[in-house]
């Protein structure tokens, strides 16, 4: 099969696919040749998402969802089927960063991150693979961080949500694995969107924090949504048909450094 | 995947999954040194490449002496140039308990499952150094370092020992900004053909330029 096309009749969604990580994945996974679903929760970004892949050559869809509302999940999940027919992989992308140390961390930032990053993927699981079984089976990727491998400071919220993940992929590589569904978590390093960490840090801090992030990682340089995409891709297609229940760290070396 | 513009060198070539790296990078391109302690095996691999329509030369190797490196990394770059892609083919499984296996056999397994490994990393980055380019080596290994099993302490020992071993020079890399990046394949022996040539490919081209010390394991789930 052509390394281009390797997700041709494929129904992929992707949540929180209208920007950064989730975006690149949307793209990639049309552009070799699935039909796309991203969801997310700001309608005109849905929108130049669905324009951008069209014009690009490739199908793409939007469904305004909250990843942490459970009706939100039943209601899309049935929308697809209905729409789509089946549902061949899901990547659970959706997810959100807040740092603190633990002393000025409220528990309601720890519960949100816990909802945002944790549940959201427990519930794409949940329902996501009664709909990838039904369809003969498929792929689930769950999007985790370095932060869910290497423990640093101010991350007891985040760390501690996508660390969770690991062990909820691994529970449901093994409970899928009967209906064929393979479930895998990537580890992304820091993915440089510009705009977001400029949001986070200013744009002087920005600069400093990506400096920063660079000097500790041996390949000296930050990754793109592009870099995850390929992974995601692959994981998705039927190439990685023997990958489940696995991490797949793409981070520049940074975990281990 | 394009790897046209790319020099392959592949070891132990002999072996299925040494012989299905070569095959799935010349067809996306790349020139391939194929290599195995037999020449004819590897001559039988380069041929089957050519007859495919690839580029591929072939050399008999001694992975476990570094003469035998020198020569066939000097044959591999007059044939194409120097590799930007090395792999280190499988392992040699050996299951014997510990209490029935001699220190002679544990350390002619280790030999070719370590030393091998090691001296294919030592010989890759010089090249890959001396050419300036950066590049990519894969070691094909097994499940052995996550799956310990009654008889298997010789392949728990070279499973184990690559992996770490791999990151190790990740890092040493890193530090020098050679844009060498260093990745771990592991499969069984049931992994079939196109899911090695799969996870090589992902290793091999620029879709992981991202990805150093990391690892892709072919199990369908057995190590869980």
């Amino acid at each position: 099969m052509s390394e281009s096309k390797r997700l041709s009749g494929k129904v992929v969604v992707i949540t929180g696919g209208t920007s950064n990580i989730g975006k690149g994945c949307a793209m990639r996974a049309a552009a070799e040749g699935a039909t796309v679903v991203v969801t997310g929760r700001d309608p005109a970004r849905g929108a130049e998402t669905e324009r951008e892949i069209a014009e690009a050559g490739g199908q793409a869809q939007y469904r305004p969802m909250d990843v942490m509302v459970e009706a939100d999940w039943t209601r899309t999940i049935d929308e697809i089927l209905s729409r789509h027919g089946r549902i061949d992989a899901l990547v659970n992308n959706a997810g959100d960063c807040i740092l603190k140390p633990i002393e000025t961390l409220s528990l309601d930032t720890l519960w949100y991150m816990l909802q945002i990053n944790l549940e959201a993927a427990f519930m794409g699981i949940k329902h996501g693979m009664p709909a990838i079984g039904k369809s003969g089976g498929g792929a689930i990727v769950n999007i985790s961080s370095v932060a869910g491998i290497k423990a640093g400071p101010n991350s007891t919220g985040y760390g501690t949500s996508k660390a969770g993940m690991t062990n909820l992929t691994k529970t449901a590589a093994i409970e899928g694995a009967s209906d064929k569904i393979r479930v895998n978590a990537v580890h992304p390093g820091l993915i440089w969107s510009g705009h977001s960490q400029v949001k986070a840090f200013g744009e002087e801090g920005a600069k400093k924090f990506r400096a920063m992030i660079e000097g500790k990682t041996p390949l000296h340089m930050v990754g793109a949504a592009s870099d995850i995409a390929g992974i995601v891709a692959y994981l998705v297609s039927d190439q990685a048909k023997s990958v489940t229940g696995t991490e797949i760290v793409v981070d520049g070396g940074y975990a281990m450094a | 995947m394009n790897l046209s513009d790319q020099v392959a060198f592949v070891t132990r070539v002999g072996t299925d999954a040494g012989r299905t790296a070569a095959l799935c990078l010349a067809r996306e391109g790349a020139a391939v040194f194929v290599t195995d302690a037999s020449p004819d095996k590897a001559a039988a691999v380069a041929a089957e490449i050519v007859r495919r329509n690839g580029k591929a030369a072939s050399s008999g190797h001694d992975i476990t002496d570094e003469a035998s490196w020198d020569t066939v990394i000097t044959a591999a770059k007059t044939a194409f140039g120097p590799p930007t892609i090395l792999v280190n083919g499988p392992p040699d499984t050996l299951m014997r308990p510990i209490a029935a296996l001699s220190l002679d056999e544990f350390r002619r397994a280790e030999a070719i499952n370590i030393t091998g490994p090691w001296l294919g990393l030592r010989h890759g980055i010089l090249a890959m150094r001396e050419a300036g380019k950066g590049g990519s080596i894969i070691t094909l290994s097994t499940l052995a370092a996550k799956l310990p099993g009654k008889g298997s302490a010789v392949n728990t020992a070279a499973a184990g020992g690559v992996r770490i071993m791999g990151r190790a020079a990740a890092l040493e890399c890193g530090a020098q900004s050679d844009g060498i990046r260093i990745n771990l394949i592991e499969m069984t022996d049931a992994t079939p053909d196109e899911d090695l040539a799969g996870a090589v490919l992902y290793f091999a081209g620029p879709d992981s330029r991202f990805a150093t010390g990391s690892e892709i394991t072919l199990g369908a789930g057995v190590v869980l």
